[in-house]
């Protein structure tokens, strides 16, 4: 179990939010619920930095391919991060109960927040690349539904969706980083990738691996210029905004480049890229933020300007940047989601959350007034709040006299200019609504609504009253420790004298004072709202698909032939870019005799079926074509598939014929200039091409050797064919006869179900053969399926025999006489038990601790040939599942 | 190696395309069973090896390569399904608008 028994308080928590969403009120539910990630939290404790918890999946193939492990492990930093996600969790989860009590659909809110929670805390204690790229997709998806929970809301889907394209490209650049840094070190396991670091760092695709990772953390951290989708997600409930947006989603795009520091940082290029963006983003979101009047967008912009800063320290290498780094991330944590969570609190009480229209509203609510005034003190960096020992360090780092020159100037600088902004961004909300005039009216709100906001405040006051608590000096030591990779000590005394950061905290003070000053008379967010910096790339992006789609629809005027004219002809010049000489290495020739005569016969025939215009020639001309292919197969040697293509041309030409009369057809002129020239493009194309990549063979090749050792000797199959589509790529199989059973299925959803069906009278000899052909093609379906192990033919192709079989029922007797002949034959139940009974054979091994779509035996005691095997159950579900999706096809054909 | 393989698949390819651009949609049924023997003469043409033998455990070697004939037999029963579904929605534009156009396409929407 291991670390895996974190999660099953949080999955408990899902479960009952889905079950009992909606039939209790919200408020219960949360009382429920709150303390699942609690308990977490507790079984967190339970184990010792450094524990793994691993499962390795089954190896996907030989050597290169290897082992996929998907683990979890806990270090340091994953236990700060995991306490933060689950603690506040716990809290919100309870907020979200009150404020949400008159939602009807709050069950659904809770499960996406549990959900949410438990990707975060996945993604914190990822032991492997794998799991950490899955959670931090799972985070992505499920921030979008919750930003867009209010899906009516037009602004809220838009919102929704602008976070979901930002950061879905971000998590596509860092699956490629991901897979890079695993090829490059050739570990999937976090531990062992982290301790390669130096190989990392000088492999020459250092810099791509670099970039690819940053644009996920960037993208995710809403760095600029990618920053503007977290103010566009206030359009989530206030809820979702108090943890994604303060605790969690925004602070992964930090834990990942935390995470990969050991790996990736420690270089030029990381130092100049994050300080750089860092740098901006912190000014460009304390600037912002005094020219919002909704709170919720102040809220948001200061917490740009916050992982501005978190990205900043983060390209810095020094101990002080990672100390300040940690300490910065948990204070902001405290301090955004208890404003985040008061925002909410007002929002109810007062009915609005411009700035403009609130104030005085201590008198109304003096408890949430004292803690308002408390996490603002936190957010502008004032003793004894734990902000002010995050800013210290900040401060600290930025004037360590170990960075470069140049910067030594322009960081404390642009450190300070920001400090000075956020004690103005403070001030005006704190002022703007607990302060002044009693603007609008507000109701009394329950302890318990506000309670959970109070709770992250009174911790970040903590330090006042516990001056340097040991456990929590390790803890935060611990964490940034593990991120740097070397060793950080942490103090967390509030006074350590008179020092440059506190002479720097000083001048923001003072400059800050005169910001509010300055605000007072309503100057300073008039010129912030009028200028706001570091949008403009996104305008550009805007416009750049603006132009896009009005290309597109210049382009896309309906006519279906024009844009399948583009399609070929670009693709026809994608293909003549690929270039080869090795034609002549080949011997050519004609090859044997009959291989010789099957290719003139499919090219003679396809050339017929193509050029007669009549329906039915053409399509019988089709069919010959068909079978040439098969013979081609069949001299390879493949047997199999020349069995199955048979069948299948077979079964496509019952079926035309079936439909042929009911489409009512009159041939159209053939249309010569542009089909004709691409045409002849393709055909030279595909046949030089083919020839080119025909003329490397021999080659080796590396799935071939391992297939035909591993048949016999661990699927228990001769025929190598089979094994491969029932064991090796059993799940494609799955995938396979779903495709043919829907369409089979869908088919018969699509046409007009008409007129009872009457039954032809037929000669003797004809209903004579419709009797004896359905059981005949029984038997032959029987021992295709039993020996499918070891001869030509398999499930499909018994399936197929079966439902050609009742073919000829219906030839004879009229549409739908099979269906009443025989009890058995309920199409869709036969497709649902197939793919069930396939389903069931993916999923047996796991029962023995084995991986899914193991091979497995469980009797084999027969005679030779015979076994109870998975492979036996898989050709079984395929033989329902094609049956029942064939005579759908068949039935929608012959329904007059 | 035999000259009539590409021979033989460009030739499918090219009247496939042909097919395709017709103006009566049924060509386009025409076209899509062109182009999937094209590409599954294609795949199995591309196995690492020429054999004389069918690919069991057994037989001797040189046998033909299984893998291609793998991907191969997933791709007939797809592309039989994918036709089956074309043919059904032939039939729907038959019984709801007559002889289809797909010059006309547009006008179905209305």
């Amino acid at each position: 179990m291991g670390l895996t028994l974190l999660f099953v308080p949080l999955l408990g928590a899902i479960l009952l939010s889905v079950i009992l969403g909606g039939r209790i009120r919200a408020r219960t539910l949360g009382w429920i619920l709150a303390p699942a990630p609690l308990l977490s939290v507790g079984l967190l404790s339970l184990f010792p930095d450094g524990a793994l918890t691993a499962a390795v999946w089954t190896p996907v193939g030989p050597p290169p391919f290897g082992n996929i492990p998907f683990g979890f492990a806990l270090d340091g930093l994953s236990r700060l991060f995991a306490i933060l996600i689950l603690g506040i969790g716990g809290l919100v989860v309870f907020y979200t109960g009150y404020y949400f009590d008159e939602e009807p659909d709050s069950g659904r809110f809770f499960a996406l927040l549990i959900s949410f929670m438990t990707a975060m805390t996945g993604l914190v204690l990822a032991g492997d690349v794998v799991s950490l790229f899955v959670c931090w997709e799972a985070t992505t998806v499920l921030s979008f539904l919750l930003v867009g929970f209010h899906g009516r809301n037009d602004a809220a889907r838009r919102a929704s969706l602008r976070a979901l394209i930002v950061t879905g490209i971000g998590g596509i650049a860092l699956l490629i980083g991901l897979i890079g840094l695993a090829s490059v070190t050739g570990h999937w396991d976090l531990p062992g990738l982290l301790a390669q670091g130096h190989a990392i760092k000088a492999h020459a695709s250092y810099p791509i691996l670099f970039t690819l990772v940053g644009l996920g953390a960037l993208t995710k951290s809403a760095q600029i210029p990618f920053h503007r989708w977290l103010p566009g997600a206030m359009a989530a409930p206030t809820p979702a905004s108090a943890y994604l947006h303060s605790a969690t989603m925004v602070k992964a795009g930090v834990f990942l480049l935390m995470r990969l520091h050991p790996a990736l940082g420690g270089t030029d290029l990381w130092f100049w890229t994050l300080s750089g963006i860092g740098l901006a983003t912190l000014l460009g979101g304390a600037w912002r933020g005094v020219g919002e009047t909704d709170i919720k967008a102040l809220l948001a912009q200061s917490t740009v300007a916050q992982l501005g800063a978190l990205v900043m320290l983060a390209g810095q290498d020094t101990p002080a940047a990672f100390k300040a780094l940690v300490l910065g991330v948990t204070a902001h944590a405290l301090y955004k989601s208890s404003l985040f969570m008061i925002a909410g609190v007002v929002d109810h009480a007062a009915g609005t959350r411009d700035l403009s229209r609130l104030g005085g509203l201590k008198h109304a609510l003096p408890g949430l007034a004292a803690v308002g005034f408390l996490a603002c003190l936190s957010l502008a960096g004032f003793p004894p709040m734990l902000g002010f020992l995050a800013k210290e360090t900040l401060f600290a780092s930025v004037s360590h006299p170990s960075l470069p020159r140049f910067v030594g100037g322009v960081f404390p600088l642009a450190a300070v200019g920001a400090g000075a902004l956020l004690i103005a961004q403070a001030g005006r909300l704190y002022l703007g609504v607990f302060e002044g005039p009693e603007r609008s009216r507000a109701h009394r709100v329950s302890i318990f609504f506000w309670g959970p906001a109070a709770l992250p405040t009174a911790a970040s006051t903590a330090l006042a009253f516990f001056p340097e608590p040991r456990w929590l000096a390790d803890l935060f030591a611990r964490a940034a420790t593990a991120a740097l990779g070397s060793s950080v000590k942490v103090s967390l005394a509030l006074w350590t004298g008179l020092t440059v950061p506190l002479l720097l905290s000083f001048i923001a003070v003072g400059a800050g004072l005169a910001l509010s000053a300055l605000e007072r008379v309503g100057l300073l967010s008039r010129w912030a709202g009028r200028f706001r910096w570091g949008d403009s790339v996104e305008h550009g992006v805007v416009l750049l698909f603006q132009r896009t789609a009005s290309v597109a629809t210049a382009l896309q005027g309906g006519r279906i032939r024009f844009y399948l004219s583009i399609v070929f002809a670009s693709t026809l010049a994608l293909l003549l870019l690929a270039t080869g000489n090795n034609f002549c290495q080949a011997r050519w020739n004609f090859g044997g005799q009959w291989p010789a005569v099957a290719a003139m016969g499919v090219t003679l025939a396809g050339a017929w079926g193509a050029v007669l215009l009549r329906d039915l020639g053409a399509i019988m001309s089709l069919g010959i074509s068909g079978l040439g292919v098969a013979s081609l197969m069949a001299l390879e040697p493949a047997p199999d598939v020349a069995l199955v293509q048979i069948l299948a041309d077979v079964l496509m030409l019952v079926l035309f014929l079936a439909a042929l009369p009911k489409l009512r057809r009159t041939c159209l002129p053939v249309s010569r200039s542009v089909p004709t020239l691409l045409g002849i493009g393709w055909g030279l194309a595909g046949a030089v091409l083919s020839a080119w990549a025909l003329a490397g063979r021999p080659r080796l090749s590396r799935i071939e050797p391992f297939v035909s050792a591993q048949s016999k000797m661990s699927a228990g199959a001769s025929d190598i064919v089979g094994a491969l589509v029932v064991e090796f790529r059993g799940f494609d199989t799955l995938v396979e006869i779903t495709v043919f059973a829907l369409a089979g299925l869908a088919a018969w959803a699509l046409i007009d179900k008409r007129a009872p069906l009457i039954r032809q009278a037929s000669s003797p000899l004809l209903a004579a053969a419709a009797r004896l052909i359905p059981p005949l093609t029984l038997v032959f379906a029987f021992v295709q399926i039993l020996f499918g192990h070891d001869r030509p033919g398999d499930g499909f192709t018994a399936g197929v025999t079966v439902a050609l079989g009742l073919a000829i029922v219906d030839g004879v007797h009229g549409a739908g006489e099979s269906e009443r002949r025989f009890r058995w034959l309920k199409p869709d139940r036969l497709v649902a038990l197939g793919i069930l009974l396939v389903l069931l054979r993916l999923g047996w091994p796991l029962l023995n601790n084995g991986a899914p779509l193991a091979p497995f035996v469980l009797w084999s005691g027969g005679p030779k040939g015979l076994a109870l095997s998975g492979g036996l159950f898989f050709e079984i579900g395929i033989f329902l599942s094609v049956l029942g999706g064939a005579a759908r096809m068949l039935r929608t054909q012959g329904e007059p | 190696m035999n000259v009539l393989t590409p021979v033989t698949i460009g030739l499918l390819l090219g009247l496939g395309v042909h097919q395709i651009l017709q103006r009566d949609p049924l060509r386009l049924f025409v076209g899509f069973i062109l182009w999937s023997n094209a590409l599954n003469l294609f795949l199995l043409a591309m196995g690492s090896r020429t054999g004389q033998f069918a690919p069991y455990s057994g037989n001797p070697a040189p046998t033909s390569d299984p893998v291609p004939q793998a991907l191969i037999l997933t791709a007939i029963v797809i592309s039989l399904g994918g036709l089956m579904f074309l043919l059904t929605l032939l039939r729907r534009l038959a019984d709801r608008h007559g002889q289809g156009d797909l010059d006309k396409a547009q006008d179905l929407r209305r």
